[in-house]
C-alpha cells in the first residue's frame, strides 16, 4: 500500500474550498452560508473518502476484475447510513437541501480517492435528476419519499439512466444525429401503454438498478419524432439484464447490458411524449456533463496527490524525488491545468446554483408549493398520485419552462460540455504523467496509481464522447445564433 | 508491411513473425491478459527459438541466425503487433545476447550461446537484464545491488524488477561498487539464474504487459568467479551504454507494433460504425486523428530503425541513440492508443475489444529502463557537457 504521510489533499483535516475555488470569497460576503456549506461538504467529503472509499478502494476493483457482477455492499450501505440517498433532496421534503456546489465539492474528493465506488453513490442521481427534467410532480415526489424510505429503512435503492444502444452511442445524445440513429429499441403503441423490445448497452449500474430511465422511439424509422422516455422496474415482465462487462477500468461499478422482451410499459409511465425524448435526455446531460468535469479532476487530482505522496517518501540519490527540478516542474504544470479545469467546472456549478436545475427548489413558487404538501401527503396515496396527472404535468412544465427556458438549457450545454471535455482531458493527461514521475515501480497495481489512469478514460467518453461534446459546443455557441449548418 | 529493400532471409523469418501472430498469439492473447499463466510466454518463446528468434544476433559462425540488430527490430515491430509482453521479453534477451556478442571471450560465448542454439529449443534458454538502478537512495546505499570485494568478488544487495527474471536461464548485469551506486564504474556480468544465493521475489502485479512476469531479485552474497565477467572489471561502462542502446531501439519498435495494431484496429472499427448518417471513418475529425496515428506511426518507425542503422542513411544522418527513439516511439503510441480507444467510443473501454489492453500495455513501455522525461533529460546533459567544454 501506498503511504501517504503528508496532511496534503485528501489527508489534509482542514477544509480549503476558498483556496481551490476562488470565486467563493466574493460569494461568502453575501452568502456566507452558501460557502459555509460547501466548506462543511468538502470536509464530509473527504473524511468519507479517507475513511470509507480510500481502505477499499483497490480490494473493489481486485474484486469486480474477478467478477464484472461485484458489488461491495458494505459500502453501500455505509453510503446509505450517512444519508447520501436524501443529501440533494429539497430541505422542504426532508432531504439534506444540498446544492450543486456541495454535490461537486464533494464529488472531487470523493473521486480523489476512486471513482468506482464514488460512482455508486454520485451516479445513481440520475434517477432523481431525470425525473427532475420531466417535472412530473406525482412521480417526482414518489421517486424522492422512495429515496428517502430507502435511507429510513437501510435498503438503497438503484436508478440507472439508460439511452445509450448498441448501434447509437452520439446518435442518441445528439438532435442532429438522432433522426438517422440506428434503434434497436422499439416501444410499440398498445391499448393502455406500450410494448417495449430492444436493447440498451453500456448501462452504468445497469444490473443493480431497481429502477430505469429510457429512451424509445414508437417508430424506430422516425426516432426524432416519436422518442419518448419511459420509467420502469427492473422487476417487470420481460426486463432482464444481460452482459455485464469486463471493463479497463470503473471496475467497481458495474456495466450492463439491458434487455427488453415485450415489456409492457403502462400510459403513466411515459414521462415524455413523443418526440420530447431527445429534450429531455439533452436536458440531463446539460446538467450533468459540468459535473462529470469534476469528475475527470477529482481522478486526476487522486493520481497526482498519490504522485506527491511517493515523492516525497521515495529516497534518490541522498534527495527527496520530490526535491528533483523536473518532478517539481511537472507536478506545478499538473497543479495548475487542474486548477484551470476546476474552475472551469466551478464556474459551470455556480451557474447551475445561480439559475440552473438546484435553483429551482429554491424558487419562491416552487418553494411554497413544496410548504404546500405535508410530508404525509407525499406518501403512496391517490392524492400523490393524482399530482401525476398529465394535465399537471404540462402545467408544471409550463410553470418550469418559465423558470427555466430552452435559453438557460442550452447555456448549460454549452458551458456543461467544455468543461466535461477540460476536466477530463485534465484528468487524463496528468493521471499518464503522474506514472512518468513514479516510474515502473511506483506503477504497481499496489500503490493504486495506475488505477487512477485506467479509470479516467473512460471519462473521455462517457456523457458524450469529448468530440461530441465539442460539437455541442460549437453548435450553442456559433452554429445555431448564426445559422450555420452541419454537412 | 516491410516491403522496401530487405534482404530476402529477412523477408522470410518477418512472414514467419506474421504467420506466427496470426495463428499462435491473437486467438490466445485476451485471455493471456485477463488470467496469468507463465506458460503462454513460454510457449511462444519455446515456438520462437525453433524459427531462429533467440538466436538471432548470434553469428552464422557460432550457430546463430546471424541477422543485425535492425532486423531482430522489425520482428519485434510485427510480433509486438501481436502481444506486446512476447516482444519486450525478447527485446531484454536479445539486448543480454548483445552484451555477450560485445563484451565476451570465445570461451564465454561459446558456454552461454549453447543453450540458446541447442537443438531442443528450450526456451529456458532465454536471458535477460539487471541494468544499474536509475535512482538508488543513496550513493552509500548498503541495501541496493553492488559488487562487493570480498575474497575475490561477490555480488550483493536487491536488484529492483526484472523483465522475465523467473523465466530467464543466464542474467546479464550491470552493476556499480558498493559505495558508489550512482556514479561508480560499471562491471558486466553474466551468470546463471540459478546461481546460489540468487533469490528471485514474487511477482509484482501491473495492468500492463501482463503476460510478463516482473520479480524482485535478491542477491544475498553471490559469489563471482573472473570467468562471470564480461570484458573487464570496472570497464563495462561502453557495454552498458551498447546494451541499452539496442534495448531502447527494441522497445521502440515493440512500441511501434503496438501502435500498428491500435491503429489497424481504429480503422477497421471507424469504417463499420455508423453515427451522423454516415460511417465514422468519413468525419474529418476521425481522419484527422487517424491521420496523427499514421504520421507518429511512420516517424517512430524511421527512428528506430535509423537508430539501429550503424552507419548514415543516405550519407546525411548518423545513428541516433535508441533512447530518442525510445522515448519518442513509446510516447507517440500512448496517443495513438487513447485515440483509437476513443475512435471505438463505449466499445473501446471494454476489454473484449482489445484496444484498451493496449493502453495499459503501452504505459509500462514507457516506464521501462529510463522514464522517458529522464532518458530526455540525460540526453540534453550529455550536450550540454559538449557544449561546454
Amino acid at each position: 500500500m501506498l503511504k501517504m504521510p503528508l496532511a496534503y489533499g485528501l489527508m489534509s483535516e482542514e477544509a480549503d474550498v476558498l483556496e481551490r475555488y476562488p470565486a467563493l470569497h466574493f460569494v461568502k460576503k453575501r452568502f456566507p452560508d452558501y460557502v459555509k456549506s460547501a466548506e462543511e461538504s468538502q470536509l464530509f467529503g473527504r473524511r468519507f473518502a479517507r475513511e470509507h472509499i480510500l481502505p477499499r478502494a483497490l480490494e473493489a476493483d481486485k474484486k469486480a476484475a474477478e467478477d464484472p457482477e461485484y458489488v461491495d455492499w458494505d459500502f453501500v450501505k455505509e453510503a446509505l447510513r450517512q444519508g447520501f440517498w436524501t443529501m440533494f433532496l429539497p430541505k422542504q421534503l426532508g432531504g439534506g437541501g444540498k446544492c450543486a456546489i456541495d454535490s461537486c465539492v464533494m464529488s472531487e474528493e470523493m473521486c480523489a480517492a476512486d471513482i468506482s465506488l464514488t460512482a455508486l453513490i454520485i451516479f445513481n442521481f440520475f434517477g432523481f435528476t431525470a425525473a427532475s427534467c420531466a417535472f412530473n410532480p406525482g412521480f417526482l415526489l414518489r421517486e424522492m419519499n422512495d429515496m428517502k424510505e430507502a435511507e429510513r429503512k437501510g435498503e438503497p435503492i438503484f436508478y440507472s439512466w439508460a439511452i445509450t444502444e448498441p448501434s447509437a452511442g452520439t446518435d442518441v445524445e445528439d438532435p442532429d444525429a438522432l433522426q438517422r440513429a440506428r434503434m434497436s429499441i422499439h416501444a410499440k403503441r398498445v391499448p393502455g401503454g406500450y410494448r417495449v423490445n430492444g436493447r440498451k448497452c453500456f448501462i452504468t449500474m445497469g444490473s443493480l438498478a431497481h429502477r430505469i430511465v429510457f429512451n424509445a422511439p414508437t417508430d424506430p424509422k422516425r426516432p426524432m419524432e416519436t422518442s419518448c422516455t419511459f420509467f420502469v422496474r427492473s422487476d417487470r415482465e420481460g426486463f432482464r439484464v444481460g452482459r455485464v462487462e469486463r471493463k479497463c477500468g470503473h471496475k467497481a461499478n458495474p456495466t450492463a447490458e439491458l434487455i427488453f422482451e415485450d415489456v409492457f410499459i403502462p400510459e403513466e409511465d411515459c414521462w415524455m411524449k413523443e418526440g420530447t425524448g431527445i429534450e429531455h435526455t439533452m436536458e440531463i446531460l446539460s446538467i450533468t456533463r459540468g459535473l462529470v468535469g469534476a469528475v475527470g479532476v477529482g481522478i486526476g487530482r487522486g493520481a497526482l496527490e498519490r504522485t506527491i505522496q511517493y515523492a516525497y517518501e521515495k529516497k534518490v540519490r541522498g534527495h527527496r524525488l520530490i526535491e528533483e527540478d523536473w518532478v517539481q516542474m511537472a507536478i506545478a504544470d499538473m497543479l495548475q491545468l487542474l486548477n484551470a479545469a476546476r474552475q472551469s467546472y466551478a464556474s459551470v456549478v455556480l451557474a447551475m446554483d445561480g439559475i440552473g436545475l438546484f435553483s429551482l427548489f429554491q424558487n419562491p413558487a416552487v418553494a411554497i408549493s413544496l410548504k404546500m404538501f405535508p410530508e404525509q401527503l407525499m406518501k403512496e396515496g391517490r392524492f400523490r398520485q393524482s399530482l401525476s396527472a398529465e394535465w399537471i404535468h404540462g402545467l408544471c412544465r409550463k410553470m418550469k419552462g418559465k423558470f427555466m427556458p430552452q435559453e438557460v438549457i442550452d447555456y448549460f450545454l454549452r458551458i456543461g460540455s467544455a468543461a466535461k471535455v477540460n476536466g477530463t482531458d485534465a484528468g487524463m493527461a496528468v493521471a499518464s504523467r503522474c506514472l512518468d514521475i513514479v516510474g515502473l515501480d511506483g506503477a504497481a497495481y499496489r500503490y493504486g496509481i495506475e488505477k487512477c489512469f485506467r479509470d479516467v478514460k473512460v471519462c473521455q467518453i462517457y456523457e458524450g464522447t469529448n468530440q461530441a461534446n465539442r460539437k455541442e459546443v460549437f453548435k450553442e455557441e456559433l452554429a445555431h445564433k448564426f445559422d450555420i449548418s452541419f454537412i | 508491411m516491410f516491403t522496401g529493400n530487405i534482404p530476402d532471409e529477412w523477408k522470410q523469418l518477418l512472414d514467419v513473425c506474421s504467420k506466427f501472430v496470426t495463428r499462435e498469439v491473437t486467438p490466445h492473447v485476451l485471455e493471456a491478459d485477463q488470467e496469468y499463466d507463465v506458460g503462454f510466454l513460454r510457449n511462444s518463446l519455446r515456438q520462437l527459438s525453433e524459427i531462429g528468434m533467440l538466436g538471432i544476433l548470434v553469428p552464422e559462425e557460432l550457430g546463430g541466425t546471424g541477422l543485425e540488430p535492425l532486423a531482430a527490430s522489425l520482428s519485434l515491430d510485427i510480433l509486438s503487433s501481436g502481444c506486446s509482453s512476447i516482444a519486450t521479453a525478447l527485446a531484454y534477451h536479445l539486448a543480454a545476447q548483445k552484451a555477450l556478442l560485445e563484451g565476451g571471450s570465445e570461451a564465454q560465448k561459446k558456454q552461454w550461446l549453447k543453450a540458446v542454439l541447442d537443438g531442443e529449443s528450450e526456451a529456458n534458454a532465454l536471458s535477460t537484464c539487471i541494468f544499474p538502478d536509475w535512482d538508488p537512495p543513496s550513493r552509500e546505499d548498503k541495501k541496493g545491488l553492488a559488487l562487493e570485494k570480498e575474497d575475490g568478488f561477490i555480488l550483493d544487495g536487491k536488484a529492483g524488477l526484472v523483465v522475465g527474471a523467473d523465466l530467464a536461464s543466464a542474467l546479464a548485469v550491470f552493476v556499480r561498487p558498493r559505495g558508489d551506486l550512482v556514479e561508480g564504474p560499471v562491471t558486466c556480468l553474466m551468470i546463471s539464474a540459478d546461481r546460489k544465493g540468487i533469490e528471485i521475489g514474487e511477482r509484482e502485479l501491473f495492468s500492463g504487459l501482463k503476460a510478463l512476469p516482473f520479480h524482485p531479485v535478491t542477491f544475498r552474497k553471490v559469489k563471482i568467479v573472473p570467468e562471470d565477467i564480461l570484458g573487464k572489471p570496472q570497464k563495462g561502462e561502453g557495454l552498458l551504454k551498447d546494451t541499452r542502446h539496442l534495448l531502447h531501439a527494441l522497445i521502440g519498435a515493440t512500441a511501434i507494433g503496438l501502435g500498428r495494431n491500435a491503429y489497424s484496429k481504429a480503422l477497421t472499427y471507424a469504417c463499420e460504425r455508423y453515427q451522423y448518417g454516415k460511417t465514422i471513418a468519413h468525419h474529418q475529425e476521425i481522419q484527422r486523428m487517424l491521420g496523427i496515428m499514421l504520421t507518429s506511426l511512420h516517424a517512430g518507425t524511421a527512428l528506430y530503425i535509423q537508430s539501429l542503422s550503424g552507419k548514415s542513411m543516405n550519407g546525411i544522418l548518423s545513428a541516433p541513440g535508441g533512447d530518442y527513439a525510445k522515448v519518442f516511439c513509446t510516447n507517440a503510441v500512448l496517443d495513438i492508443v487513447l485515440d483509437a480507444i476513443q475512435i471505438h467510443g463505449g466499445y473501446g473501454y471494454m476489454q473484449d475489444y482489445g484496444v484498451e489492453k493496449l493502453m495499459r500495455d503501452v504505459k509500462i513501455l514507457q516506464l521501462l529502463e529510463g522514464r522517458n522525461p529522464v532518458l530526455q533529460i540525460d540526453a540534453a546533459r550529455s550536450e550540454v557537457d559538449k557544449a561546454e567544454q
